[in-house]
């Protein structure tokens, strides 16, 4: 199928891998190169390019150098991420406006907006939370994950030490049927 | 007894449902600059809906200031954060190219810029060469103003693909919020009542669901009435308590 000419170069690559991966599951840089007509080294690269922004951008999944496939489709969106989003365009944020927008529990966005204002991204006011610091990238919260690590690790401990005693208790059991 | 409560729900009206299917509608022509018109009264929903949608498919949502209006330095500058462009360049033609460059980044999803008939005519055609330069798909979000705004235009007129109003809430809408958000079985008669009064407009539905509940819960019945209807809402233009 021709592609036309009218068409950004980018659109061009994009055609031509959806025609390539129509009878197949992977396409090569070799057979996109052919189905786009990409004839020289700078159009080549140009299509490299390409290739790799359309794998930055989600639509595509590199298997393998030189070789893609069409990316898995998204699950359902990280709930901090859409929280995070919500409260860069909206600036000032409450728990409610958070539950019903992000669909997310009321217990979870009131200890996260409070994770936000420890880190003082955030501040109170209120009922409402206001955005301070502008991160773009969602601040990477580890505070639960910390907590929890610890607790993991009190619970590993507690259990070394049971498991110690019972092999005690059952050194002096077996002691014990030896004995009789 | 269950003490009634409204709970944060955002709800599936019609709006919500004709905003999706225009979404889709603008996907659908994918490869060449698009725009869609969003128009409404204040407070039936357009910049929540938006920004629902935006947030949960990792789309721009910009919000235009009146400060912008004298500079569209300002402007390229938000959408240069908005699409995560760490220093947004001081001078237009590097912050017009870091938005060229964020938007064929992201994939084609839509943009959705709200309150952009606040700004000179400059500033849609800027949006205007941004669409037609990436192939993505802006959606712009106003009042009644937006629409008279684009069609000065002639060149953004042409490229709207997509133009959708959003009506006032209907009587549906009311019962089917009541239900998702309070568990109120509202009779299309109360529904009516809030319906009439408030206009449609979808904060003042909440406000006056908002007082039916309380009165409910005082009056510890789980049955609404027409007569707690009018009362709530009574109220609630007179401000609570006073």
């Amino acid at each position: 199928m021709g592609i036309p000419q009218s068409m950004s170069f980018a659109n061009k690559i994009r055609t031509a891998v959806k025609e390539v991966l129509a009878s197949g599951r992977e396409a090569s840089t070799i057979n996109i190169s052919l189905q786009a007509k990409v004839m020289t080294g700078k159009d080549q690269k140009r299509m490299l390019n390409a290739l790799c922004d359309m794998t930055n951008a989600g639509e595509l999944a590199r298997v393998r150098p030189g070789v893609y496939a069409l990316a898995a489709p998204r699950g359902p969106e990280n709930k901090n991420k859409v929280m995070w989003r919500l409260l860069r365009m909206r600036r000032r944020v409450t728990v409610d406006d958070l539950v019903e927008m992000a669909e997310v529990k009321e217990l979870y966005a009131e200890e996260w907006l409070r994770t936000l204002a420890r880190r003082g991204v955030v501040r109170k006011d209120g009922k409402a939370f206001h955005l301070l610091l502008d991160t773009v990238e969602p601040p990477e919260l580890t505070d639960n994950a910390d907590k929890i690590r610890a607790l993991r690790e009190k619970k590993k401990q507690a259990a070394a030490i049971a498991m110690e005693a019972a092999t005690k208790a059952l050194g002096v059991a077996m002691q014990a049927i030896n004995e009789l | 007894m269950k003490e009634i409560r409204v709970s944060p729900k955002f709800v599936n009206t019609r709006n919500v449902r004709n905003f999706q299917a225009m979404t889709d509608a603008l996907a659908l022509s994918a490869g060449e600059g698009r725009l869609g018109v969003v128009i409404g009264q204040a407070g039936r929903g357009k910049t929540r809906t938006a920004q629902v949608y935006a947030a949960n498919n990792r789309c721009v949502f910009l919000r235009c200031l009146s400060i912008w209006r004298t500079s569209e330095l300002d402007f390229l500058r938000g959408l240069c954060r908005e699409l995560n462009v760490k220093n947004p360049p001081h001078r237009k033609d590097a912050a017009f190219t870091a938005v060229l460059d964020a938007l064929i980044l992201q994939g084609g999803r839509p943009v959705f810029i709200e309150e952009i008939e606040k700004l000179p005519k400059l500033h849609l055609e800027l949006v205007r060469d941004l669409s037609d330069l990436t192939a993505a798909a802006f959606v712009l979000i106003g009042e009644e103003e937006l629409e008279s705004h684009v069609q000065q235009v002639r060149r953004m007129w042409n490229r709207t693909f997509q133009f959708l109003e959003f009506a006032a809430l209907g009587v549906g809408d009311i019962i089917m919020y009541a239900k998702e958000a309070a568990e109120l079985e509202l009779s299309p008669e109360i529904a009516a009542i809030l319906h009439s009064s408030s206009g449609g407009n979808f904060r003042v539905v909440k406000r006056d669901l908002q007082n039916l509940a309380n009165m409910m819960n005082a009056k510890g019945t789980l049955d609404p009435t027409v007569e707690l209807a009018k009362i709530a809402i009574k109220q609630s233009l007179q401000g609570g308590g006073k």
